[in-house]
């Protein structure tokens, strides 16, 4: 039976079709297309750049209309408090006080999780549309022992902002919008929690050029693509 | 921004790894379409993504790392669709399912391996790799991927033989 086997996956093998070899002009005109819809055209940025300086007139005077507001509150009754968290941002519960804004996104496409012999490895496929310089990651429920970021070539380092320690990524934006960083784990971290939990979490706080807790993003990752490449790891 | 890599460039890649690639979507798919959409979805993360890799090689390994994954993510996203259909290949007694060959029935099988297991299959019979090759790729030893054909084959074979009565 193994050579019949064998035999099989020979035929298999020889009756796998051939890939259309016309395919890779579509696929660059695509990859050009999805790549120069992530920065403005040039002749729509006067445009953009008006709209948002009216939308940041605006925010910023409704800001000091509203703190002066607050302290005329605050003059009034000195028990008053503000509430600390913020009730638009629904899927950071785990960090108070995020707002949010167009100027701070950041897009994960997608994650996947891979055991190797030496470590668990998460890795997050960062959209960076709107070239930041620097990101400040941590993960609030597990350490991670490093970080690696297209394949480490990067300035990576570690730094301690009021009593919390981030991992400091700095970004090569002359290259790429598309970063793939690789979160290294103490081997087992999630293997052994995904052995009793399928819906396993990671909590990551991700800052954007500076850690500001006004400006923060707090990201839920559900793994959910495990890829056990270790010998006597099981799914 | 510009891409870097330029179009002749990229057509030269294409035509050095597209039907490798395409050989491990489809082991994993077993549809043309599919198999095709996830070669272009890998291709075009590899022309975003515009790293510098120090071999080819590396770059090799790299595309067929991602295309494994891109694999997976599309596998579990149409899985209901596909286990329905491939349950009906395999339990119908209608005269149609009969006429299916072992080919068919052993692809099947493949598809219910395992990950660890069907991705070093993959590799092996779909791809062509040689075992160092795939140690290699996925970070484990030589031995560890022999151990695995081996114990895929068993498993293979039991199926096959309760298939065949």
């Amino acid at each position: 039976m193994d050579n019949n086997i064998d035999i099989l996956f020979q035929e298999i093998n020889s009756d796998i079709p051939k890939i259309n070899p016309n395919l890779s002009a579509k696929i660059y005109e695509k990859a050009v297309e999805k790549k120069s819809k992530s920065i403005f055209p040039f002749f729509k940025k006067p445009l953009i750049i008006a709209f948002t300086s009216v939308i940041a007139i605006f925010i910023v005077l409704f800001g000091v209309i509203n703190l002066g507001q607050k302290n005329n509150k605050s003059n009034v009754n000195n028990d008053h408090q503000d509430n600390p968290g913020n009730s638009d941002v629904v899927d950071n519960q785990f960090v108070p006080n995020l707002s949010p804004t167009t100027q701070n996104t950041v897009f994960i496409d997608y994650h996947y999780t891979i055991y190797t012999q030496t470590e668990d490895l998460v890795t997050l496929i960062i959209n960076n549309k709107i070239n930041y310089q620097k990101i400040y990651l941590k993960a609030y429920n597990l350490d991670i022992n490093n970080v690696k970021i297209n394949n480490g070539d990067v300035e990576l380092k570690k730094v301690t902002i009021e009593n919390e320690t981030f991992f400091e990524i700095v970004l090569d934006n002359t290259n790429t919008f598309i970063h793939y960083l690789d979160l290294s784990f103490e081997k087992g971290t999630i293997s052994n929690m995904l052995k009793n939990q399928t819906d396993f979490e990671i909590n990551f706080i991700m800052y954007i050029n500076e850690v500001d807790s006004t400006k923060g993003y707090g990201y839920k990752f559900k793994i959910d693509n495990v890829f056990d490449l270790s010998e006597g790891n099981y799914l | 921004m510009a891409i870097r890599m330029t179009e002749e460039q990229f057509e030269q890649k294409y035509l050095q790894y597209s039907q490798d690639l395409f050989n491990v979507a489809y082991g994993y798919t077993r549809n043309v379409q599919d198999a095709e959409d996830i070669v272009q979805n890998v291709f075009i993360k590899f022309i975003q993504y515009d790293y510098n890799f120090k071999t080819d090689n590396d770059e090799k390994y790299w595309l067929i790392r991602v295309t494994i994954n891109e694999s997976i993510n599309f596998v579990k996203s149409s899985y209901k669709k596909k286990t329905v259909y491939s349950d009906e290949i395999v339990n119908s007694t209608s005269d149609q399912t009969k006429e299916n060959t072992s080919k068919e029935i052993l692809q099947f099988y493949v598809e219910k391996l395992p990950e660890k297991y069907k991705v070093v299959v993959i590799l092996f019979y779909y791809e062509n790799l040689k075992t160092i090759e795939i140690s290699k790729l996925l970070d484990i030893s030589e031995a560890a991927v022999r151990k695995r054909l081996e114990r895929a084959r068993e498993i293979l074979k039991k199926k096959m033989e309760a298939y065949n009565g």
